[in-house]
């Protein structure tokens, strides 16, 4: 039965089609149904595939289905087909299990919008776009994909387009991921100038026979990783995520979980082979990952708006995953967007459910106490908090700790000194939250008051769902301390990144970073605890204290000011000078000289055709003159 | 094999239209829609009988009628074309009050005319399918009775249409004088050995060039058609501006793949031939930019069109030249089709004032109107932009590369008066009310057949070409 798995795609691409063309026509039950059935039909197949995929040997991987020539032309080919191995599978799973339950969760909280069926229409688009990325066999097919996330996250977070924020934030999305889909562009033509094929097969051949060099990998390495720094929202070109709130939360739930961000971390996963041929496109990988996980781990220390927490605790988050891929245990990195992916839409989709509560807000200031009023909701933000947190036998401290011992195993001491440190954080961070939430003084407005509600049940049940998968997920992969057999995900893996460096170490020193980072995630709790409950006016006392320190994080390190007037700014005004000095002057004049001239030459032609018979005889006649003079003289 | 089975496909059309014009006798003027049906179901028959047909390589009249793939493929679009425009012209017809039952038999007997042109390589059995295919058009040019530029259209095709036919037999008469034969390989080998006959030979050549780019309009031989297509009935035009193009090719094709490769002293027909193929282009291309009927910009552009399948003629490669044919087949029709949308009792919509604003109040006629004159213009991912770029890459590989530049530029200019209609359409303030007849269900299944095609050609092409390759074996090898 997993021939099959070729269909997964095409089912959300039909929704997004018939949503599109017939969408304002139907009722909203009707779109709830066609979005949700849609992703449910895709969903069993990816199941019944998956299952499929277990039973036939790793010597079968991976299966291809080409559907049919896409770009045929001489010396450029490129195919139109799906692949599934382990990876995609993995990947395939999650974007459709997520996808599911937030399109369900979105069916209640987009419930009052007036533009429902266009809601949906985009975001099963969106969902076919990342499988076909995750899907594709050859990068220039993925590379669709790609730029499909990218045009269906500009859409979606631009959704309320009347709202300036909203409008400007998804085109700041759009603009930064271009410049990182140039880069990714450069080097898919730089493979296929070299290697003559995209299929990622074909790349793998051509490096494990040694024709092409390491410096050449590194150059390409570079290049692609660049463009998963837009897409996955790393140093330097993360501005956009935070920006991206401005969208619907589900969408926010989805970008950050499923689909887009995870996009760079598949990315780098799926061209392990490159990057295991380049050590210095891993190192950089590994570097530029553990700053971004730190870095914008400071940055959620200060930020008042829930999602905003959460969107900067995302970045940190890829941070690890692409700290894992970088110190070469790819399937750890994959490891950690697996369990990421459940705690992190549970968590959005939570606060989407405070917000929802709320009436929409979102300020942190203006909430506390909400542990009462929102039964549900509060239990579920708990576990996904205590999961990111990397809380022991939660699923994130699993994956967390496979990425940092293997960074630890392979050398990497100053990346795992960052990670361990970032682990404080971001129990810090998270537990903040939930304090300033769920606990202490009630700060909210009478008027919210009045209209606080848990939400409905079709967003509570998949919050539910999400906070099962969050603590059971990562029982997959199961560290060697806790028995041989246990770790099945890197097993299940082992095919796809059998050119991972796998060191192996020794139990009792596996236990003591286990340990170690265990101890550090609960010593940010208990800071947490102590700075926002026990004694909630020292983090004031702090900022009046040290203010430069708190301005700088509250600000973003100014970051989004730096560009705006180092890059922005300069190019928006040089572009003016140039539209008003070259453009307007010489090439409109050019091109309209040109086109004044061009229309003319056609005036004169219409006065040839002059209605007359005899005329257009006369014509004819000339023309087989002139024919005859020419061939017979 | 020689075998009556050659004219079976050819036969069934036949005695189709002879049915029709039995039949209509006894219907009356309400029923008269039953003979499109039934005009159709000859189509099925005369379409399952050629598919049946396919690889076998039949001929028969001393070798005078093939039924080989080629013929088989142009058969096919040949079939589809008038199938269309069968389906576009059932309302049509009846709204029009053009309600004569004789328009299908007479559309079965241009389709004959058709089907022995690109299945014969006997220059004289081409005449004869040449003029049942004229004879017919001049007649349905004026299906119109009441309306006085339908006339006019049709005197003016048929006196213009003798004349060329005249040189056409002209040429034909040089060229048996020097080869004692019809039959085109043998006029070609003539060419090239008779050398005392050389000029007469050119002579007969150049008036046969001349009789077939009047029918195939190519400048300078163009100048009927702008007049012709804008008289004529509207689904009548759509078949003007495909139906003898293709057959007209399909002989080029036959021709100039023996011709190209027998003759060393080529060259004074190929710069002929580079010159009208340039000529064509910017004529066609730059006279549409003046014009406000919509009629008379897409016979323009379908003047254009055969400009650039003259460029794949001369790049000598029949697969693009082809697989030109049957996107501009596809893409045509729709156009035309979203023309015959705009229309109601007794009214057509066919000035380009008429089309402001149509996007938003007939939003599924505007955008599939756009989708084809965006593939028109040549877009990717449309069928139109993969025909333009097999054609030209094919012409750079021959090392046509000024050809390519111009044709490139002509383009160019074509997307300007493409795209008006589309700013007309969504960019304009009605004019004034346009208020179609709406419930034409057959004119509405012809445009989302063709706009899937144009998709479908334009992302996936690879089945076709497969198709096209194949027919492309029953030419002779050299």
């Amino acid at each position: 039965m997993t021939e099959i798995f070729w269909m997964i795609p095409f089912f959300p691409a039909l929704g997004s089609l018939v949503l599109v063309l017939l969408g304002h026509k139907l009722s909203k039950k009707h779109v709830s149904f066609i979005a949700c059935s849609t992703i449910f039909i895709s969903l069993c197949i990816s199941v019944i595939s998956f299952a499929g995929l277990l039973k036939i040997g790793a010597e079968n991987y991976p299966l291809v289905k080409k559907l049919f020539t896409w770009i045929p032309t001489h010396g450029f080919k490129a195919d139109f087909s799906l692949q599934f191995d382990p990876l995609s599978a993995i990947m395939v799973l999650i974007v459709t299990v997520v996808g599911f339950l937030i399109h369900i969760y979105s069916t209640g909280y987009m419930a009052e919008d007036k533009s429902y069926s266009r809601y949906f229409a985009y975001l099963n688009l969106f969902t076919f776009a990342m499988l076909i990325l995750v899907m594709a066999s050859n990068i220039v097919l993925m590379f669709v994909g790609w730029e499909g996330v990218g045009l269906c996250s500009y859409l979606l977070i631009g959704f309320w387009f009347e709202k300036h924020s909203a409008a400007q934030a998804g085109k700041k999305a759009f603009i930064v991921n271009r410049i990182g889909d140039a880069a990714f562009l450069i080097g898919i033509l730089f493979i296929f100038f070299h290697i003559g094929s995209g299929e990622f097969t074909a790349i793998n051949t051509a490096i494990s026979r040694g024709s092409i060099s390491t410096g050449f990998a590194t150059v390409v390495g570079i290049l692609l990783f660049a463009g998963a720094t837009g897409k996955s929202a790393q140093i330097p070109l993360y501005v956009w995520l935070p920006d991206a709130m401005e969208g619907p939360t589900p969408v926010s739930a989805f970008i950050h979980a499923a689909t887009m961000v995870t996009a760079g971390v598949y990315m780098v996963a799926r061209m392990n082979f490159l990057y295991s041929f380049s050590g210095t496109a891993s190192h950089i990988i590994a570097f530029i990952g553990a700053l971004t996980a730190i870095y914008a781990a400071t940055m959620a220390l200060t930020q008042n708006d829930i999602k905003r927490v959460l969107a900067y605790s995302t970045i940190s988050q890829i941070g690890y995953m692409f700290i894992g891929c970088g110190v070469g245990a790819y399937s750890a990195g994959m490891f950690h967007l697996y369990t990421h992916a459940f705690f992190k839409s549970l968590l959005f989709l939570a606060a989407g459910s405070v917000m929802h509560a709320l009436s929409g807000e979102a300020d942190m200031r203006k909430m506390g106490g909400l542990k009462k009023y929102l039964p549900i909701t509060y239990p579920a933000f708990l576990i996904g908090a205590i999961a990111i947190s990397g809380i022991p036998f939660f699923s994130g401290f699993f994956s967390k700790d496979a990425i940092l011992t293997k960074a630890f195993t392979n050398g990497q001491y100053f990346v795992w000194t960052i990670g361990v440190l970032g682990t404080i954080l971001t129990a810090f961070y998270m537990f903040r939250l939930i304090f300033l939430t769920f606990h202490g003084k009630e700060r909210i407005t009478p008027e919210a008051k009045m209209l606080l509600h848990e939400s409905p049940p079709v967003m509570t049940v998949p919050l539910v769902i999400l906070a099962f998968f969050s603590v059971v997920a990562g029982y997959a992969g199961v560290p060697a301390v806790f028995g041989k057999k246990l770790d099945w995900f890197s097993c299940f893996l082992q095919p796809i990144f059998s050119r991972g460096r796998e060191v192996h170490v020794s139990l009792g020193a596996e236990l003591a970073l286990i340990l170690i980072s265990s101890f550090l995630a609960i010593l940010g709790l208990y800071l947490a605890y102590l700075s926002y409950i026990k004694r909630p006016q020292f983090p004031h006392t702090f900022a009046t204290r040290f203010p430069f320190i708190y301005r700088l994080l509250y600000n973003k390190y100014y970051v989004d000011e730096a560009y705006d007037a180092l890059f922005v700014r300069p190019l928006v005004r040089g572009s003016e000078q140039i539209y008003n000095k070259f453009d307007l002057k010489i090439i409109d004049g050019a091109v309209n000289e040109t086109a004044s001239a061009t229309g003319s030459f056609g005036k004169l032609i219409c006065y040839l055709q002059t209605g007359f018979i005899k005329d257009y005889a006369l014509v004819f006649l000339l023309g087989v003159a002139l024919f005859l003079g020419y061939l017979l003289f | 094999m020689n075998s009556i089975m050659a004219a079976v496909p050819l036969l069934t059309v036949v005695v189709g239209s002879l049915f029709l014009l039995i039949l209509e006798v006894f219907l009356n003027r309400e029923n008269k829609s039953y003979l499109g049906y039934i005009s159709l179901t000859f189509l099925v028959i005369c379409g399952i009988i050629c598919t049946s047909f396919w690889n076998k390589d039949y001929s028969y009249f001393n070798g005078s009628l093939h039924l080989d793939n080629l013929s088989i493929f142009f058969y096919i679009i040949s079939l589809l074309t008038i199938g269309f425009v069968i389906l576009i012209s059932l309302k049509y017809l009846f709204l029009q009050e053009a309600n004569h039952g004789e328009f299908f038999a007479l559309i079965l007997f241009a389709l004959s005319g058709m089907m022995i042109m690109v299945s014969s390589t006997d220059l004289l059995i081409i005449f004869l399918g040449l003029e049942l295919l004229s004879i017919s058009s001049y007649i349905l040019a004026g299906f119109r009775l009441k309306d006085v530029r339908s006339s006019e259209s049709a005197i003016k095709y048929f006196l213009l249409g003798s004349f060329a036919s005249a040189f056409l037999v002209f040429g034909m008469a040089f060229l048996f004088g020097i080869s004692h034969s019809t039959s085109l390989l043998a006029i070609v080998q003539h060419l090239q050995s008779g050398t005392s006959f050389k000029l007469i030979g050119f002579m007969g050549l150049g008036l046969v060039l001349a009789g077939f780019g009047f029918k195939i309009a190519l400048a300078p031989f163009h100048m009927w058609a702008p007049d012709v297509y804008e008289g004529a009935p509207t689904p009548v035009t759509t078949f003007f501006s495909i139906g003898p193009k293709a057959a007209g090719f399909a002989v080029f094709l036959r021709f100039f793949h023996i011709y190209w490769h027998s003759l060393e002293s080529s060259q004074a027909i190929f710069w002929l031939l580079w010159v009208i193929a340039v000529l064509t282009m910017i004529i066609g291309n730059l006279a549409a930019l003046r014009q406000t009927n919509i009629k008379r910009i897409l016979a323009y552009s379908s003047i254009a069109h055969g400009g650039y399948l003259m460029v794949a003629v001369l790049a000598q490669d029949y697969t693009s030249l082809m697989f030109y044919l049957v996107v501009y087949l596809f893409m045509n029709i729709g156009a035309f089709s979203a023309v015959i949308a705009l229309s109601k009792k007794n009214k057509e919509f066919l000035e380009l004032d008429d089309y402001s604003g149509i996007g938003f109040q007939y939003p599924w006629i505007g955008a599939l109107f756009s989708v084809f004159l965006f593939s028109l213009a040549g877009f990717p991912p449309t069928g139109g932009f993969l025909a333009k770029f097999y054609v030209f890459s094919a012409a750079v590989r021959q090392g046509l590369v000024p050809l390519v530049i111009i044709s490139v530029l002509t383009c160019l200019v074509s997307v300007f008066y493409y795209l008006r209609i589309i700013v007309y359409m969504y960019m304009k303030e009605p004019f004034h009310t346009v208020d179609v007849y709406k419930e034409n269900p057959a004119l509405f299944l012809v445009m989302f057949l063709c706009v899937y095609e144009v998709f479908q050609l334009g992302i996936n092409p690879g089945s076709i070409l497969v198709l096209i390759r194949q027919a492309l074996i029953s030419l002779p090898v050299f």
